[in-house]
């Protein structure tokens, strides 16, 4: 069985994770999983938290 | 079913000139058997091999060499290409070349998808992943095994996965920790265990009630609370003097207590003065692990004066030699793990430290800033000397010239806080008492503060819980989608074995059948552990895990290369062919020419690469396989890579020296023929030698005993027996009584008609005791107790059988 093959068929059996497992694909070659993409995609996220409470902040200072 | 042809190879690694192999003989494919000594370039031919088939070297990988070494050092990456010629309908050549300007990814021509659908299971085993597979742990044993099962590629995604996952739960344990913090910054105002928003509010209203401020019924409207009460304070300035110094005691019990840093700065300048008075030894302690790995193979060499790193003599004690140097650097180790760890200490201690001056250095109220004035010059000036204490640390040991940094400013800066720990604090908690006196201000004061508290922790409790939530999603998917990983490897993994665990133990008994004590390996899942495999072993009937308890280390070698035979017979079944890289290496000297009868019995329709440093081994293929093609690594140089040519067997040498009317040089290889030959029949005989001290034997001697062993043993009484009067005819006919006596003497000159008939009458005696199908000798057998045999391996040639005698 080859990586995608693998990879359709838990999508398949676990359709919970397919929403998940689509976001990793890209990150999934030969090579293994692509650690240092997935972290930097990692804390793009934990910057977007800041971000947003960031911006309610402002909205109530000028409020 | 595809076949190769024929190899070629041009400034890869080792090899710069074209390195033609030829896998046909006429119109027959073949085999290929290499011999050559270390550094004679036979290993770059397996890299070659790894990188058509990968694009890539992984086992260079790991030791740091990167694709753009791949090409001769002189080629300058050009022409620098592996080409195979197929025997195929479709498949004819396909050709990677080396693409200096993208060199991960080969340019490729021919048909490689469709070679690639047949190729897809590794058939290439070194000598170098069969120690892996004997002396590492149960987690290298799980790599060797998903490797060749050929689920490498699913390996190398639970590994990197999993290290995603640590990485990834460490960050959620910080955030973990940081929420906590705000929980127990909250909680006590609240009143409660949780936190809640409406609690909050609660919390912030009571307050606003007791100052008339509007209620508020969302966290977004406490800034609004916030600023109304602090108008009510600053219209009182005890009040506003009193919350500023209230906050400020905050920060004060945060920052305190603070680590001196001056006797780590005193242990790191005393422990590296020491170490520089090593210098140059300093720079050896990189070679520290492999003088480690040296002690413990030496001793199971065959050879112990040669180096097993660079394949030189030593003339002393090598085993002495290494652990005195092993011994030294370790002392010298010790102190640099000493040094590493007071750096580790530091750092910890500077980064702390850091932490907190950055936040009691936000403070704003100019009565506190006034008040403290030469506490936040003292802040200042350690502030800025931390990053040079920061610089020194992160250099290498070897690139630091001196360390002075005990008695800099900013380290005793921090001595002169800690000492007036408690003096500041005093006057603080003073300031505190005089202004509270009058309890409106002090309620007022201590209100702000906390109204000012709740909110800062509430936001920072929100955005906290918020990453948590984040971390732990991702989390929680990254486990499910790796356990998914984990359990479709170990199915496999077991499936795999279980289908082809026949041909693995039928190929472990083959070759450990001298030992009927162990037998029937099996490969075991380690339960409870994601990966690690362990080996069962039947001993006297009784299943034993871990075979080690049992297993020398030359027979786990032996299910080592059991698995990847049965592997490779089963995966690549389009594909005959693989290459051994002197794995015989690992094997007892008796055991080497069981793989060589394995091949022969199990394998003969595939297409071998055989590549060996051993030359008796070399001998005992190319005579068990005289249809190979054979070639003699001779030398290596950096300007035309290896010296090579097609080397003959035995055989061929002397019917070619015979042609060349050379008896002398004919005689010489007859005889050391002769002598090999006659060694491996009295062995498998078991025939009973005298021993000679100076060990110098002529042919006789090896001759008389094996003859007397086999009318012994054939018992031909008033009969004869045909292979004992080819032995006559071999004795009368021929020189051979006188040639045993003189093979040596290079002054006797015996002709060529001579040499040529005892040669031919030996290879008809030849033909009746060596068995061409499982290449084996006759040998000496009573399997079942009573009946004895003299009969090959697989029992084709029985000498014993009624028609080979006749009557008198």
């Amino acid at each position: 069985m080859t990586y995608n093959e693998w990879i359709m068929q838990v999508k398949e059996d676990r359709p919970e994770l397919a929403d998940f497992i689509n976001k990793l694909e890209p990150l999934i070659s030969d090579s293994g999983f692509n650690s240092t993409k997935f972290e930097s995609a990692v804390e793009r996220g934990l910057k977007k938290v800041d971000a947003d409470f960031s911006d309610e902040d402002k909205i109530i200072e000028n409020a | 079913m595809l076949k190769i042809k024929k190899i070629e190879i041009e400034n890869f690694r080792g090899l710069r000139l074209p390195v033609h192999l030829d896998f046909y003989k006429g119109k027959n494919p073949t085999s290929v058997l290499i011999y050559g000594r270390n550094g004679t370039g036979k290993s770059s031919i397996v890299n070659a091999w790894e990188w058509f088939n990968n694009s890539d070297i992984a086992s260079l990988n790991r030791e740091g060499v990167s694709a753009s070494d791949y090409p001769h050092k002189a080629s300058g990456g050009k022409d620098c290409y592996v080409s195979i010629d197929f025997e195929h309908p479709s498949i004819q050549t396909v050709k990677a070349c080396f693409d200096s300007k993208k060199i991960n990814t080969p340019i490729i021509s021919g048909r490689y998808e469709e070679f690639k659908l047949l190729s897809t299971y590794p058939n290439y085993l070194r000598y170098a992943d069969l120690q892996e597979f004997v002396y590492k742990t149960k987690k290298e044993r799980y790599k060797y095994i998903t490797r060749f099962f050929g689920l490498e590629k699913f390996g190398l995604l639970q590994e990197t996965l999993q290290k995603s996952i640590n990485k990834q739960l460490s960050s959620l344990q910080q955030y973990k920790s940081l929420l906590n913090l705000n929980t127990a910054e909250i909680t006590p105002m609240t009143g409660t265990t949780d936190v809640d928003e409406n609690l909050v509010i609660g919390f912030l209203n009571k307050i606003a009630s007791k100052y008339g401020i509007p209620l508020i019924s969302t966290f977004e409207d406490a800034i609004t609370l916030k600023t109304a009460l602090e108008k009510i304070v600053q219209d009182n300035p005890v009040a506003k003097e009193l919350s500023e110094w209230t906050s400020f005691q905050s920060r004060q019990n945060l920052f305190y207590p603070i680590d001196s840093l001056t006797t780590n700065c005193s242990n790191l300048e005393n422990v590296f003065n020491t170490l520089k008075i090593d210098e140059e030894n300093i720079k050896q302690l990189i070679l520290s692990e492999l003088y480690t790995l040296s002690i413990e193979i030496i001793p199971k060499l065959d050879d112990k004066s040669t180096c097993p790193v660079c394949d030189k003599k030593f003339g002393d004690d090598l085993l002495v030699h290494i652990t005195n140097k092993h011994t030294l650097l370790e002392i010298l180790n010790k102190k640099k793990e000493e040094f590493d760890s007071i750096k580790v200490l530091l750092e910890d201690d500077i980064e702390g430290l850091s932490k907190k001056i950055a936040a009691i250095k936000s403070e704003d109220s100019t009565t506190v800033l006034s008040q403290f004035s030469p506490f936040f010059s003292d802040l200042d000036t350690i502030y800025r000397g931390l990053p040079n204490l920061s610089s020194i640390l992160k250099k290498q040991l070897k690139d630091i010239d001196e360390i002075v940094i005990s008695n800099d400013e900013y380290v005793s800066k921090i001595d002169i806080l800690r000492v007036n720990e408690t003096l500041s604090k005093k006057v603080v908690s003073d300031k505190i008492e005089y202004l509270s006196k009058d309890e409106t201000n002090k309620n007022l004061a201590q209100d702000y503060s906390e109204v000012d508290k709740i909110i800062y922790s509430y936001k920072n409790f929100r955005i906290n819980f918020a990453k948590v939530t984040y971390l732990q999603d991702i989390h929680t998917n990254m486990a499910l989608f790796l356990s998914e990983l984990t359990t479709y490897i170990q199915a496999t993994i077991q499936s795999t074995f279980n289908t082809i665990s026949t041909n693995v133990i039928d190929y472990f008994n083959f070759l450990e059948g001298s030992n009927q004590f162990l037998k029937n390996p099996v490969l075991k899942l380690m339960t409870g552990k994601d990966k690690a495999v362990e080996l069962e072993i039947e001993f006297v009937s009784e299943k034993v895990t871990p075979a080690f308890k049992f297993l020398s280390e030359s027979q786990v070698n032996s299910f080592g290369l059991a698995i990847f035979l049965a592997a490779v017979k089963h995966f690549n079944s389009d594909f005959k062919f693989f290459i051994l890289d002197d794995v015989v290496n690992s094997f007892d000297s008796f055991k080497r020419p069981k793989v060589s009868q394995l091949i022969a019995t199990r394998f003969s329709d595939f297409q071998i690469l055989m590549i060996t440093h051993d030359q008796i081994f070399f001998d005992t293929v190319q005579r068990d396989f005289p249809s190979w093609q054979r070639y003699k690594f001779t030398s290596w140089d950096y300007a035309t890579g290896p010296r090579f040519r097609l080397a003959k067997n035995y055989s061929e040498e002397i019917k070619e020296y015979l042609l060349e009317d050379k008896p002398v040089t004919a005689g010489q290889s007859l005889g050391r023929y002769l002598e090999w030959t006659f060694g491996v029949l009295n062995e498998n005989l078991q025939t009973p030698l005298r021993y000679k001290l100076d060990n110098i034997y002529t042919l006789s001697e090896f001759y008389e005993p094996l003859l007397k062993r086999l009318k012994d043993k054939l018992k031909p009484g008033q009969r004869h027996h045909i292979l004992l009067q080819k032995f006559n005819e071999f004795e009368q006919a021929t020189i051979f009584r006188n040639y045993c006596a003189h093979w040596k003497n290079e002054a006797n000159a015996f002709t060529t008609d001579e040499i040529d008939s005892l040669f031919e009458k030996w290879l008809q005696i030849e033909s009746m005791i060596f068995c061409g199908d499982c290449k084996s000798f006759i040998s000496l057998s009573s399997p079942g107790g009573s009946l004895e045999y003299l009969r090959c391996n697989c029992a084709s040639l029985d000498l014993k059988i009624e028609s080979n005698y006749t009557e008198a």
